[in-house]
């Protein structure tokens, strides 16, 4: 069988190379995940990433955001990386 | 301690403004943090008082919440952020039970369009409160940031995020669109008391604490730290600090690196004038 591991990396600007700032990781294999709030960072960088095996699947979109220049809400640059594993049979 | 009430001071409210909480460690004397562990693991206080009476009004004499509230440190910190009358919202003893999973990262203040007004909420950690037992994580400096509750619960782990490990007395005031969650309690067999109360303002937040030195080089400092999680986006976190800080002050003139006064700057023209 074949299951799907997703990794989101949250950037410090809308560049591949630009620093982590944090990041998610859905791994239907894992039995139990960190969830201390120092957990380092998996990757430098999403291209950091890409040289490990994580192929991107979505880049953030860039968007003005008219009326609102000045104000800040959800992270701004997320990108979602995928690995498929392959699960011997039992 | 002979004053009924302790001001927050400028640095303390700049502090408020930039990490979006502040924390007092030990505070409250542990007779009253004994008292206050047997009223949380009493399941009727869980059940909300008349919702939108004022604050003093809510609790009877001779009840540990009674006493908590005017704790001159406690109080001083309601009268700085929310002023001399607040309104009781909701309050919540919360009880986290061994075993427990993490709770989604989520903000409090869903459909909530105010841009500096604010409500808060206090945490008050009546028990020793170690890593283990999982204490409530915050976001430092996300308050400013509107995210309609829940919609950021996908988001995992962030730059700076802090837990709060305390020892037994340690009360945590917030402003109420802090991004947070609770940590899961992994001990074995001791189950994780907090109690919640939170507040909203029935006056103008302007000039409720003692404003000596509001635009001194220290506050400022303050003002204008960085966080990384920020990233490229932190210049508007400056903005939004700044307009904050002028509500708070009444200051309408104040500014960081001239952020919102460059904006500002739309002369007439004065041939028509």
């Amino acid at each position: 069988m074949t299951l799907q591991k997703i990794l989101i990396l949250y950037a410090g600007n809308s560049s591949f190379d630009a620093d982590i700032i944090g990041f998610s990781i859905y791994d239907p294999t894992e039995k139990r995940r960190s969830t201390d709030v120092d957990t380092p960072m998996p990757y430098k960088s999403v291209l950091e990433a890409m040289k490990d095996g994580w192929r991107v699947i979505q880049v953030p979109t860039l968007q003005m955001k008219y009326g609102h220049e000045t104000e800040n809400d959800y992270l701004e640059f997320e990108f979602v990386l995928e690995k498929l594993v392959e699960l011997e049979n039992e | 301690m002979s004053k009924d009430s302790e001001l927050l001071n400028v640095k303390q409210m700049a502090e408020f403004t930039a990490n979006g909480f502040l924390r007092f460690d030990e505070v409250i004397p542990r007779e009253l943090c004994e008292k206050f562990y047997d009223y949380l693991r009493d399941a009727k206080q869980k059940i909300y008082k008349k919702r939108g009476q004022l604050l003093w009004d809510t609790w009877e004499e001779g009840t540990p919440v009674y006493e908590f509230i005017r704790h001159p440190i406690v109080k001083g910190l309601i009268y700085s952020l929310v002023g001399r009358n607040p309104r009781y919202d909701h309050h919540f003893p919360h009880e986290t039970r061994p075993g427990s999973r993490v709770q989604a990262l989520h903000q409090d203040a869903e459909f909530d369009p105010r841009r500096t007004a604010f409500d808060i909420q206090i945490s008050f950690f009546p028990q020793d409160t170690p890593k283990l037992l999982g204490g409530t994580r915050f976001l430092p400096s996300s308050h400013f940031r509107k995210v309609n509750e829940s919609v950021i619960g996908r988001y995992q782990h962030i730059k700076g995020m802090v837990q709060c490990e305390c020892k037994a007395g340690t009360v945590v005031v917030w402003h109420t669109d802090l991004w947070h969650g609770a940590q899961p309690n992994q001990s074995q067999d001791q189950i994780r008391y907090m109690f919640k109360l939170r507040l909203n303002p029935m006056e103008r937040q302007q000039k409720l604490f003692d404003t000596t030195g509001y635009d001194s080089q220290e506050v400022r400092q303050i003002l204008s730290k960085r966080f990384p999680w920020h990233g490229q986006s932190s210049r508007r976190e400056e903005f939004m600090r700044a307009r904050f800080w002028r509500e708070l002050t009444g200051q309408y003139d104040f500014d960081l690196d001239m952020w919102n006064l460059r904006n500002e700057a739309i002369p007439t023209n004065r041939y028509f004038n």
